[in-house]
This record gives structure tokens, sequence and C-alpha cells, in this order.
């Protein structure tokens, strides 16, 4: 008898608790998990927009395969993430070992300020930046004559452009990845390295040691949001370079939007989601696989 | 550990020497859109010498006039739109996530680790993906083209959880038994004591969705077909696109975008940095 | 009694009958275009005056931006809230009935024994059908041709008469001029002589170099569905672009990412020498210039050789989901006619008709230009002529190779059409 109402009750608050979670949850099953599964199921149908759907199998996913711009995206996306990663790695550690030095003054302002890009508008920062990478009048040029450096047409040589994309991203994004560096350098036990001294370390070994093993919970976070963070590169293509020069720019996110409100192949936009949903997935397994098979 | 004075002194050059060079690369681009908005001809743009748009010639606010005085789509409107969107899914993204994190947090709810990991991936799939299948989405449910379509996909944003679950979960739990043994309702409990004790953590999520609603492209991108709804973002880009407007009147947009979320983000810098890298950073 | 009652029902029922009729015959025509607001006051006007004549049918026309245009549609018809009337441009118009057959077949309705249709241009007329069914009205035509600096010719010592240009190579020998001598007298390095476009969106590569060939008699496509590129004419286009950037460097050198918007922004800030021009150009770029324009057709290859000009126009589309086509189809004959089209072509300049007075309408000398320096006896028309197989995929294509010769400058022109041919012929050309 106790035991029936003790299960009652539990039903009773256990149903309370979900009240509370599900508007959260309706709302994200609906504007982000349905649309993705509606994806998978709409990559295997022929989406004809006005005489209706057709199922045919896996030939979207054949058609995507056998396309030469798709597979050149594919490529595109592939060397613009592993430039753009170790990229931001090595720009946040140095940032952040000079933020961390013991003696200078307002890190803090630095800080704020290197993150301020991050907070605002894709669309307004690619628009500025392509008037700056304007072969004669843009700003960059300039500076490069000034420097005696070469000057470049950066919106039109295919060997530069994606560099372009790739250091305005790193411009906007890295003061994230700063802050991480950063909060993890600071908690380092100086003792640490002072035990180190003693026992005749240099300056390789103890930065190899310590410094380098109290970060790596921030290569970790980096890789894994840095991942997820430039898989999402659109705008800048959209409002910069349109995948110009010669598709050199064409990342996945920007050539699923032009399948799907260009070409109108939505069956075709459907399956290139359910791969980069498929690709993004094993990355990030594999990132947590390297990482957690260590302890 | 000793060093010179000298060497010290070397270092201080050499860091602060290359602290304010990024400073600069990073502020550059956002002082040259303010003046480029303020320069009534594009001598200054046209130009081949970079302190051409220093010169204090041709200065004026006719960019923004003329801004305003388009009809098509009207700024007041693109203006209103980008308020209301970003308020509206900012307050509906709290108060879903304000509860489904404080349950998740403090309550053993059966599934409850499923439930948070299944909010958790959905971070991994950017909205830039999700935006072709929930064009289809929001026709078949008849959300497209209207604010409510905008509004709900804006407030799908699960950082908002992560940020109020790590909060909720530092609340020593003694404050909730010590107010249950008081006789407080479930409600009264959240209203009355967890939500004045969370309010920087919330107040920090409130910045960051409001940040993230402002600056949203591609949702209001597909679902906005009517230009009445276009929010700031999509008429930065319309107007780029389109003939007869010119460079400096679209850096003028750029700047009622971009001036506001600046200086929201220097009043409260502690509080966006802290809630970005909630759960990046083991605290 | 009863026998009142009756009569008064019958009279109830009879009124009531025929407001109803009355009412449900009053028919709602909606109509999108893609213009401007030019366009949207004058459809407004025009149409006051159709609704005055036409009582029971009400137009709505709304202005759509240009971006996106074609999104729009689509998620209309999907919402199944799609206009009845579409005014858009031609190869839009086409790429929609391509893949979606969204257009309802104008000879169902007889439109061939308009009294305006009868006045249309053939051969647009033709290339307005696919797959057997006329899915279009021409409602206005645009040939192309090219502005000149007025203020830039006298700075540079340039004193030839009317055209000014005569042949590709004088095109050269002026843009270098403008590039060079500095044209605006302001002592700065800041102008380019010739502007075009480059870029794959919206295969802005390929329109580039099908203007270059259309104004050398040139189809792309031939009229019995041939890939027509890999030739002489071929060859000098794409071998004058490639030169304009980086032999010549008349053009930027940032051409290849160059869509409409970058080259009208160049132009609007008053560094360019040389430039397309189109009917609708001329208002605006006349304020913004000073009125230092003038008009020429573009100059054949060599001098002496006839001069062509490329024909773009509107067009106006009835949905295939239309309920009312014929109302439908009244509007659109309607803004077919004289009056109508007299209205627009006062306040645009553009219009279909040959039959108007042009010299009495004209608002300004370039507009005059359009209907008389560049008339179908004057200068040779090309047509956009499309095959089945000629679809956006295969325009894209031809868009990549020639962007290619744009951006190296060590690419032989010859063997980057040879290799498009091959390519699109394996691609999209059906075996026969």
């Amino acid at each position: 008898m106790f035991g029936s109402n003790i299960k009652k009750k539990k039903i009773k608050t256990q149903s309370i608790y979900f009240l509370f979670i599900v508007p959260a949850l309706i709302i994200f099953i609906i504007f982000r998990a349905w649309p993705i599964i509606y994806s998978f199921i709409l990559s295997f149908f022929d989406v004809n927009i006005i005489s209706g759907n057709t199922f045919i199998g896996l030939k979207n996913y054949i058609s995507l395969i056998h396309d030469q711009t798709y597979i050149k995206s594919l490529l595109v996306t592939i060397r613009f993430t592993s430039i753009i990663l170790p990229l931001t790695i090595i720009w946040s550690l140095f940032v952040s070992i000079f933020l961390d030095y013991k003696f200078l003054r307002y890190p803090n302002f630095f800080k704020s300020l290197f993150f301020m890009p991050f907070v605002t508008s894709w669309v307004v920062i690619s628009l500025i930046w392509k008037w700056f990478l304007n072969s004669k009048f843009g700003l960059v040029n300039q500076i490069f004559s000034i420097l005696h450096l070469p000057e470049q047409n950066w919106l039109t040589n295919p060997k530069v452009t994606l560099w372009a994309v790739i250091v305005i991203t790193i411009w906007k994004m890295g003061g994230y990845f700063i802050l991480i560096f950063l909060a993890n350098l600071q908690i380092i036990d100086p003792s640490l390295y002072e035990a180190a001294e003693v026992d005749g370390a240099n300056f390789w070994n103890k930065f190899r040691y310590i410094t380098l093993n109290a970060l790596k919970p921030a290569f970790y976070i980096t890789l894994i949001t840095g991942t997820i963070f430039y898989f999402r590169t659109f705008v800048i293509i959209f409002a910069m370079t349109g995948g110009d020069p010669l598709g050199t720019t064409d990342l996945l996110a920007y050539h699923t939007y032009q399948l799907a409100f260009r070409s109108f192949e939505f069956g075709q936009a459907s399956a290139s989601i359910v791969f980069m949903f498929a690709i993004i997935v094993v990355v990030l397994l594999l990132q947590i696989a390297f990482f957690e098979r260590k302890d | 550990m000793k060093i010179s004075n000298y060497k010290r002194f070397f270092y201080l050059i050499l860091i602060y020497g290359f602290l304010v060079l990024v400073s600069i690369v990073i502020i550059y681009p956002f002082l040259w859109m303010l003046i480029a908005s303020l320069k009534l001809s594009d001598r200054a743009m046209f130009n081949k010498s970079i302190f051409e748009i220093f010169k204090f010639k041709d200065i004026g606010f006719g960019n923004y006039s003329a801004l305003v005085g388009l009809s098509s789509p009207p700024l007041l409107i693109m203006a209103l739109n980008s308020i209301v969107t970003a308020v509206v899914s900012t307050l509906i993204n709290i108060v879903v996530c304000f509860f489904a994190a404080y349950m998740l947090a403090k309550h053993k709810v059966v599934g409850g680790k499923y439930l948070f990991f299944f909010f958790i991936s959905t971070m991994i799939i950017p909205q830039e993906v999700v935006a072709v299948p929930l064009y289809l989405v929001l026709i078949s449910l008849g959300l497209i083209n209207s604010y409510q379509g905008i509004i709900l996909s804006l407030s799908a944003e699960s950082l908002s959880i992560i940020i109020l679950y790590r909060f909720f979960k530092e609340i020593p739990n003694e404050i909730i038994e010590a107010s249950y043994i008081d006789g407080a309702s479930e409600l009264n409990l959240i209203f009355k004591i967890i939500f004045p004790l969370s309010w920087p953590a919330v107040m920090g999520a409130i910045l960051i969705q409001f940040i993230t609603s402002w600056n949203a492209f591609i949702i209001p991108l597909i679902t906005a077909i009517d230009e009445n709804l276009y929010t700031l973002q999509i008429g930065m880009s319309y107007f780029s696109n389109t003939l007869f407007i010119d460079f400096r009147s679209i850096m003028a947009l750029g700047s009622i975008i971009t001036i506001p979320i600046i200086l929201i983000y220097v009043l409260t810098q502690k509080r966006v940095i802290k809630g970005i890298t909630a759960g990046s950073i083991k605290e | 009694m009863k026998k009142i009652f009756m009569c008064l029902f019958i009279t109830v029922l009879i009124g009531t009958l025929a407001t109803s009729t009355i009412a449900a015959e009053k028919v709602t025509i909606t109509m999108w275009h893609n213009n401007n607001q030019v366009y949207q006051d004058l459809y407004e006007k025009v149409f006051n005056d159709f609704m005055a004549a036409n009582p029971n049918i009400e137009v709505k026309i709304a202005l759509q931006p240009n971006i996106g245009y074609d999104q729009k549609i689509l998620t209309a018809f999907i919402a199944g809230r799609e206009p009845d009337i579409v005014d858009s441009a031609h190869d839009f118009a086409l790429e929609i009935e391509q893949k979606y057959k969204a257009w309802a077949n104008l000879d169902d309705y007889g439109v061939r024994d308009w009294e305006e249709v009868k006045l249309m241009d053939p051969n647009i007329l033709e290339s307005l059908s696919y797959d057997g069914k006329l899915y279009g009205l021409q409602f206005t035509d645009q040939p192309l041709a090219l502005f000149l600096r007025k203020s830039w010719m006298e700075n540079v010592g340039w004193d030839k008469g009317y055209p000014y240009i005569e042949s590709w190579d004088d095109l050269i020998e002026l843009g270098k001029k403008f590039t060079f001598d500095d044209p605006d007298k302001n002592g700065k390095d800041d102008t380019f002589g010739y502007e075009m476009f480059g870029s794959l969106d919206r295969n802005y590569a390929t329109v580039q170099f099908e203007y270059l060939m259309n104004t050398a008699g040139q189809e792309l496509v031939t009229k019995d569905g041939k890939l027509n590129i890999n030739n002489e004419t071929g060859i000098k286009a794409l071998t004058l672009m490639q030169d304009a950037i980086w032999k010549n460097k008349i053009a930027p050198k940032d051409t290849a990412s160059y869509t409409h918007v970058e080259m009208y922004r160049d132009i609007a800030a008053g560094i360019v020498g040389i430039g397309r021009l189109g009917g609708w150009n001329v208002p605006g770029w006349m304020e913004t210039l000073n009125n230092d324009l003038v008009a020429v057709p573009f100059p054949p290859i060599e001098k002496g050789g006839k001069n062509y000009a490329t024909t773009i126009y509107h067009v106006m589309m009835v949905s295939t989901n239309s309920k009312h086509p014929q109302e439908a189809l009244k509007v659109i004959q309607y803004l077919c006619s004289a009056e109508v089209q007299a209205e627009f072509y006062k306040n645009t300049g553009m219009s279909y008709r040959p039959d108007l007075d042009y010299k009495k309408l004209a608002a300004t000398e370039q507009d005059l230009f359009f209907k008389d320096a560049m008339l179908p006896t004057k200068v040779g028309r090309i047509y956009l002529i499309t095959a089945p197989w000629w679809t956006a995929d295969a325009r894209a294509t031809l868009a990549l190779f020639i962007q290619s010769a744009l951006v190296d400058a060590t690419l032989d022109p010859a063997k980057v059409l040879a290799d498009a041919e091959k390519e699109i012929v394996a691609k999209f050309v059906p075996k026969t």
C-alpha cells in the first residue's frame, strides 16, 4: 500500500520535473533536432517543390560524390580546417603566453579587446575586410607596399584567397581561444617552475613538461570547439568571396546553401547535410578518442 | 627566479609592442567603418594612400540620413525587427533554459543525463547547417515569413542551458533543503531564492543570447521572405548587393549594427566573457 | 400573403445571387516584379487606371528585392501562395521553367493572335519557348551598349568623332589612356579604363564572355543546339578579357571577383572610363556622373565590321497554378498596350514596342540612343538562344573555365576554350 503511494508520488514529482523541461525540449527538438532528421529522410528523395517528392534511394549521394564541385568543396573544407586549427592553437598559445607575463600591466584590457570582434556581426566584418582586400585601394595592399612586401590579389589569386579567409576568421574568433589558453596558464602553480629549475631544467624543458602539459585541456577544448566553430563558416564566404576564385573558398556550409537555394536541389542539399553531420561527428569522436586514451 | 631589470624591461617592450600592434589590428576595421560612414565623398576610399581617410574633409551625417530616407526596406522597420527578434527570442530562450537547467541540475530526473547530453549535442549542429532543412520545416509548419518563425528558430540556443546548469550545480544543496524544511513550494523556492541568487549567470546568459540573436544572419535570411521582416543584418547584405547605394552608406548601416553591441560589450565584458567560455574553462 | 412572401423571397434570393455573383466575379490578381521603386510607382499608376476600367479585377503589384527573388518565388510556390503574374529578367524565368515547369502555356490562351504580340520580335518569342511551350511574353527591350566618359576623352586628347571607338583595338587604346593618362586630372593614379564581370556567382564570368561573343555576332549556343565557344571569335574574346587585366592593365586585378555590384560601385565612384551600359543604368549614372556619359554601340572586332548587340529583356509569365489565368492575361495585355508602354518608356527608357514615337517620348539623349542608334536595322541583334541542355549548371561549368583564364595570365585562352568545350560537350550535350 505504501509502495504504490510512493510510486504515485514519484511519478507525480517526475512529471512536474518534466513539465519544466518540456518547453525547452519542444523548441530544441522542433528547431534543431528534427530538421536534421528530416534532412536525413529527404536525402533519399528527389525533392521537387512543385510536383512532389519521389523516392530515389541513394541517388542524391551518388550525384554528390560524382559532382566535381562538391568534392572540391569537401577538399577545400578539409584544407581550411586543417590549417586554421593548428594556426589557432599556435596563435592562442603565443598571445596567451605574452598575456601571462608576470610583469605585464593591464592584461585584462588586452583580453577584453582581443575578444571584442567575437561579439560583432560577421556580415559587417566581411564587407569591411572585402574592401580592405581590394587590390588597388585596399588597406592590406597599401600596407604591404609600405613594408615593401609584394602586393597580392587577395580576392582573385586562387593561392591566397583561402589564406585571407583564414586570417580574418582568426582575427574574429581568436579572442575566445586566447581566453581559454590564458585561463589554463594562470592556474599553473609557479612553484612547479622553481622546482624544475632546481632540478636543472632549462627553458625548453620547462616549457615542454610543465606549460604544455598544463595546457592539454586547452588544446582539447580548442580542437573540439574550434572544429564546431569553423565548420559553421558561412557568412564570410557568402558576403565576401562567394566561393571565388575558382571555388577555392567554397566551404561545405556555403556549397550546401547554394545547392538548396541557388540550384534548388533540396534533395542533394539534404544529402550534403547528412555528410556534414557525419563528418563533424567523426572528427569530434576522433579528437575525443585521442585525448581520452591517455588517461 | 631573478631576471635582471634590463632583461625585464626588454621583454616588456617586446610584449607591449606586440600587444599594441595586435590591438591596432583589432580596432582599426571598426574605426575605419565609423570614419567611412561619416565621409560624404568617395575620394577618401578610392585612394591609394592610407592616410587619406583620416583627413578632415567632407564630413557629415549625410550617409545616415540617406539610410533613413530609404523606403525599401525602411531602416526603421529593419531596426525594429532586429530589436524585437533579439529581445523576444532571448526572453523565450532564457525562460525555457532556466527551468530546464534548474531541473536537470538540482533534481534527479529520470533520463536526466541523456536529456542534458541531448541539449549539448544540439550545439554541434551549427545553425548554418540546420538552416536548409529548417526552411522546409518552417514552411510545413506555416511559420515561414513570420516573426514567430524567426524568433522561435533563434531561441534554440543551448549555450544558455550550459551556463545556467553549471551555475545551478554550484548552489549548495543546503539552501534548497533549508527552504523545503521551511515549507516552501517548488515555485516559491525558484522565484524567491534561486532566481535572485543566479542573477549574475542569468544576466550573462541574457547578454550572450541577445548578442547571438542580434548578429544572426542565416536564419533570418531564409525565414524572412518579405522585406518587412528583414533584420538589420539582412539589410546590410541586401544593400551591399543593391545598385545605387554607395559603400559609405553601407558602412553607416554597419555602424548602426555594431556600435550598440560594442557599447553593451564594453559595459559588461566580464559577464559576457565568463558566459561564453562557460564549460570551456575549468574553474 | 403567401404570394407576397414568395415574391419577396425570390427577390431576395435573386438579389443575393446577383450581388454574390458580382462579388464572386471580383478577382484579385497578384503580380511581382524585381525592378525598382520607379517601376513600382509606374505599375501602381497604370493599374489604378486599369482597375477603374475593370471594376471586377483587383491588381496587387509588389516590388521584390533582387536578391533571393528566385528563392522567394519558389517558397511562394511551395506554400501555395505564388503570384499570378511574375515580371523578371529572362534568364531567371528560363531557369525556373527548366527546373520546375512553373509557368502556364500561353499558347493555350491564343496570345499569338494579340495585336500586341504580333508586334513583338519573333526571335524573342522563339527564345521564350522552351520544350515546345510558350511560357512568357516580352515586356521590355534592352539592347546592351557601352558608355564612355565624355570629359575624359577630352582630357586625354581623344578627338575622334562619334562613335569614338570603332574596333576592339580602339577600345583597348582608349582604355589605356583612361587608365594611365590621369583622365580626371586629379593628379592621382586611381582610374580604370574598362571594367567587366568575372565572378562565378550567378555565372557572371560566362555572362561577360557571352557579351563579348554577342557583340561580334556570335551566340554561345547555335540555333541547332550546338555549343559555339571554341572558335576564332571566342579565343579573341577571352584574350581580350585576359589581356585587359594582365597585359594592358586597363581592368582591375580583382575583375575575377566582380559581379555587377562591384562594377557599379566603381562606376558610381567615378573611376571607370568604359563599361557596359543598359537602358536601366542611364538615369542613375547620368545623375551620379553629372551627365558625363555618352553611349555608343560596342565596336566590332575590326574596323568596318558590323555592330552587334546582345538583347536582354524582361518577361512576364503567368503561374501554372494561377486560379485566374484569363484575368491575368488581360492585365498583361493591358501592360503591352501602346499607352502603357509609352508611359513606361517615358519614365524608364525601355519598351518593346517598335511603333511608338520615341523622339517625342525620350527623356534624355541616351534614352533615344537605345531606340534610335540601337535599332535592329542599324545594329545586329543577338538573342540569347537556349538549348534544353544549356542549363545553369552548364553555364557554371563554362564560368569556371573563363574565370581560370582571368586569374592566371599564363593560361592560353585557346587551350582553355578547347578544354571547356570538351568538358561541356561530355557532360551536358546529349549524344545524337
